[in-house]
């Protein structure tokens, strides 16, 4: 039977400035599960007439085998090709006779399919969606043809631009051992490498019911849902049991340095990452993390106040964190160079930086402030509903909870500056990061 | 209606379609139009299941085609300035007083237009518009702040010069418009940007941040006579007139003309193009479904099934109409494989003559209404976009009720309006049964084989 578990978040959330209604970061998810495994969700929104399905997979690039780089990927291109139900092109008709928009993505922890129609077609692209978890159809030629194009994406995303192996390298230094250091779309020759039968396989693993989950956020709700998802998704037997379990990183030890000479670089750029937790590690750090991003960035961060405005070395500086994947994540820093900027006197004033906030912590405004950007930053996020609807399926496809996801304006009020001080004392650590510099050649600096 | 020019060829590199905004949503908003009490037009919507609102600011002939010759990039850099400090407020004081309020202010400028987005918590709205009124109507240009983003301009200007992009979407515009001001770098030159004074700055923001080019657009948690109450605070301030900047009607020249940009990657990116249909034209809504079943779609559209899902020659190909204030250009883009582009490139010309010389199919035709039609409700889809769109309808003249009215302009094509524009733009003759492509076609990469077809 189903289980359906209604999730309304009360406001919860510590007093901070005064001026922010905690309470609207807070919005409404409506849960079940089917009895073949699959997770439905709901988000409501009633603004407009309009609904976006997505259905992630738990299976990403870093589930892949070793050797089969982009392999998630080009399957994820596979199941645009049709069914033996569906032929593709009927799919992309029926969609956009309704006026839809659809597409989908691979990333390193799920593979994502997603429409956007009006509400009167959600059963339509149920339907749809359903009948590709089950009935993928895929055809050598096509395959062959599919691999054409996604070379072509790589060109393009990849080869025509410096910073396209730039970031390849840098994350490859960046984990040692984890698959977060291949590329998601794969080298150029394991994408040569794959066969028909690969893809099968992937397919056959991975895309069942209960490693799926089913988001539909806007104008619905889940007593107009769960029949129509039992209806076309109901009927699709579980699959065996998927069992992730990717290669960890053994103890860094050593800090890294890539750099990428180039002779279509005319702006040096620079990066720093440092490998640490994220949410799904449970132990109060990701929060904080985010917080300390927040303070590091930004034009009145600390960073940009220090690099660009009273040293002028940058002319632009910042700080990010990626909380949300399944294992362990960066926390990395980026400079742009101002034009004739000493790089290494660049690199000592941010490690002067850094070593400021590790000797004396961070100040109570500055966690103010942060914490009040986060929240308002949650509020506005409620705009799009389709967002919304992303941003529980993403979590829910790396292992966190409804409850969890929901909470995160929680977790952000709770954080306090000891907080963010402790986990200034874990993760600025040189043994696990890798220092990334994108130079022209030599002789032509 | 104003789009970004880059925007025209974002289509290289991503999927996503232009939206086409101009349909009707099942249940269309309740815009209401407001006359303030200082006589300020505002288009609004109320929506109040979220503490936000939205506001979107234009100002019209304050774009790039209102500088001068020598003074392109100048739009551009006032966007970066206009969070820099204003009134008593200095750049980090002013930057900080927006944190703490939580005030997102963002501008940006196209060919025609100067853009403010506004987003506030609608508790914080007395703060965030006396921020928007300092920014617009006291900015300092403190030297400090000026010469940071004149470097990370500068900075990013000269990164570009090897971005094959944005090399291909300059060269582009300056092919098929040289001498006029919608050729010219919508950045400007590094040379142009050096040269920029405290003068300049000022004079910009004088003679055309005016309240007889304001079109505003707001949605949000806040009722009509707020919102007036609020506009006039912050804005009633502005000059009343300003110069007007006299931009001359113009088209692409005529093709076809071949321009090859050698770089050493391994992929050529094209645009191709030629003058459009301009928005206030009857044929406006037929070059629409023209476009849609040619590339518009991007999924469906003939080019897709051609180029990449019967020979996987592409990631990605697209067309899109364009217009501006005074000029529409048709133009598509693709990047495929140096040793593909002839191959590639002949497809979609056969695909253009193919369109020119038979039309669309009763199929098609049914297909790209229920698209365009269905597709504009997606536009309408968060305060914000919402904001946007009550901009544009004032921008483009389209009335309060367009909304509405535009499932029935659209109902209107036939195959023979699709036929004619086809032929209008693809042969500069809509009543010719057969002719030449007229494109103007840069490549940017190492192309195999095409520079011969000079």
């Amino acid at each position: 039977m189903n289980t359906p578990l209604r999730i309304g978040l009360a406001a919860t959330a510590a007093l901070i400035l005064s001026a922010l209604p905690t309470w609207a970061a807070d919005f409404t998810v409506e849960t079940a599960v089917l009895d073949n495994g699959l997770q439905v969700v709901v988000v409501p929104d009633h603004r407009a007439p309009l609904i976006t399905q997505a259905v992630y997979y738990k299976a990403g690039a870093a589930d892949e085998p070793a050797g089969k780089g982009g392999l998630a990927h080009f399957l994820e291109h596979m199941m645009f090709q049709g069914t033996t139900n569906v032929p593709g092109e009927d799919y992309r008709n029926t969609i956009a006779r309704h006026g839809g928009e659809e597409n989908a993505f691979t990333a390193q922890d799920m593979t994502g399919y997603w429409q956007t129609v009006a509400v009167e077609a959600m059963e339509i692209v149920m339907e749809l969606e359903a009948d590709r978890m089950a009935n993928l159809r895929i055809l050598p030629e096509e395959f062959e043809s599919e691999r054409q194009v996604i070379k072509e994406e790589r060109r393009s995303r990849y080869e025509s631009d410096p910073r396209g192996p730039f970031s390849e390298h840098m994350s490859a230094a960046v984990f040692m051992a984890h698959p977060y250091r291949l590329p998601v779309i794969g080298w150029m020759h394991e994408i040569e490498s794959h066969t028909v039968q690969d893809a099968i396989d992937w397919y056959d693993k991975y895309y069942v019911p209960n490693n799926a989950i089913l988001v539909i956020a806007g104008d619905t709700i889940l007593a107009e849902v769960l029949p129509l998802a039992e209806k076309y998704y109901g009927v699709i037997p579980r699959g065996a049991d998927v069992v992730r379990s990717r290669p960890q990183e053994p103890p860094q030890l050593a800090e890294r340095r890539v750099i990428l000479y180039d002779e279509r670089v005319r702006e040096p750029s620079f990066s720093r990452s440092y490998v640490t937790n994220s949410r799904t590690t449970r132990d109060g750090l990701a929060p904080a993390l985010s917080l300390l991003s927040q303070i590091l960035s930004g034009s009145t961060g600390r960073l940009y106040q220090a690099l660009v405005v009273d040293q002028g070395i940058a002319t632009s500086a910042g700080a990010f964190y990626s909380g949300g994947t399944m294992d362990q994540t960066q926390f990395g820093m980026w400079i742009a160079p101002a034009r004739g900027a000493d790089l290494v006197a660049m690199e000592a004033a941010l490690d002067v930086e850094i070593a400021r906030v590790v000797a004396d912590g961070i100040t109570q405004e500055e966690l103010d402030l942060a914490r009040n950007g986060t929240l308002s930053g949650l509020v506005f996020s409620r705009d799009s509903v389709t967002r919304l609807g992303r941003r529980v399926g993403a979590g829910l496809a790396v292992g966190l909870t409804i409850e969890e996801i929901v909470g995160w304006s929680d977790e952000i009020s709770a954080v306090t500056v000891a907080d963010v001080n402790a986990a200034v004392a874990t993760v600025f650590n040189r043994a696990h990061s890798a220092t990334g510099l994108m130079l022209p050649p030599p002789d032509k600096e | 209606m104003g789009i970004p020019m880059t925007n025209a060829f974002r289509f290289v590199t991503t999927f996503a379609i232009g939206l086409i905004w101009f349909g009707a949503p099942a249940q269309a908003a309740d815009i209401q139009r407001i006359i303030s009490p200082g006589g300020i037009e505002i288009w609004y919507v109320q929506e109040p299941s979220l503490p936000i609102i939205a506001v979107e600011l234009a100002f019209e002939n304050a774009g790039n085609s209102s500088l001068p010759e020598g003074k392109q990039g100048l739009a551009n850099m006032i966007s970066t300035l206009l969070d820099e400090g204003a009134g008593d407020l200095e750049s980090l004081a002013f930057q900080r007083r927006m944190d703490e309020l939580s005030i997102s202010l963002r501008s940006s400028d196209n060919a025609d237009t100067f853009r403010i987005r506004l987003r506030t918590l609608s508790d914080n709205r007395d703060g965030a518009f006396e921020m928007l009124g300092l920014a617009l109507t006291a900015p300092r240009f403190d030297a400090d702040p000026v010469e940071r983003m004149r470097a990370g301009i500068l900075s990013d200007l000269n990164r570009r010069i090897n971005d094959p992009d944005y090399l291909l979407g300059v060269a582009w515009l300056e092919t098929a418009y040289p001498g006029h001001v919608y050729g010219r770098p919508p950045r400007g030159t590094i040379e142009i940007i050096e040269g920029f004074t405290q003068e300049d700055l000022h004079d910009f923001v004088a003679t055309r941040f005016t309240k007889d080019r304001l079109k505003i657009g707001a949605v949000g948690d806040v009722d009509g006579a707020e919102i007036a109450r609020l506009v006039d605070a912050a804005l009633g301030g502005l000059p009343a007139t300003g110069p007007v900047f006299e931009v001359t009607r113009v088209d692409p020249i005529v093709g076809p003309n071949f321009q090859v940009i050698r770089q050493d990657i391994p992929q050529s990116s094209i645009i191709w193009g030629t003058t459009g249909i301009m928005r206030e034209d009857p044929d406006y809504y037929a070059g629409v479904v023209m476009n849609t079943v040619l590339g518009g779609a991007s999924f469906i559209s003939r080019m897709w099934q051609s180029v990449r899902e019967a020979r996987g020659l592409a990631y990605s190909v697209g067309t899109g109409i364009t217009p501006l204030g005074q000029t529409s250009y048709f133009t598509g883009g693709v990047a495929t494989r140096n040793d593909q582009v002839a191959e590639a490139y002949a497809i979609i010309e056969g695909e253009m003559q193919r369109m020119a010389e038979e039309g669309i199919s009763d199929q098609e035709l049914a297909d790209a209404k229920s698209y365009s039609i269905g597709n504009f409700a997606l536009g309408l889809d968060t305060n914000s976009s919402l904001a946007r769109v009550l901009v544009g309808l004032q921008i483009s003249e389209l009335g309060i009720d367009y909304i509405d009215k535009r499932v029935g302009y659209i109902n209107a094509v036939t195959k023979d309006d699709v036929l004619r524009v086809a032929r209008r733009i693809f042969w500069g003759d809509e009543e010719a049964t057969s002719g030449t492509l007229r494109m103007v076609t840069t490549v940017v990469g190492d192309p195999v084989g095409f520079d011969d077809k000079n």
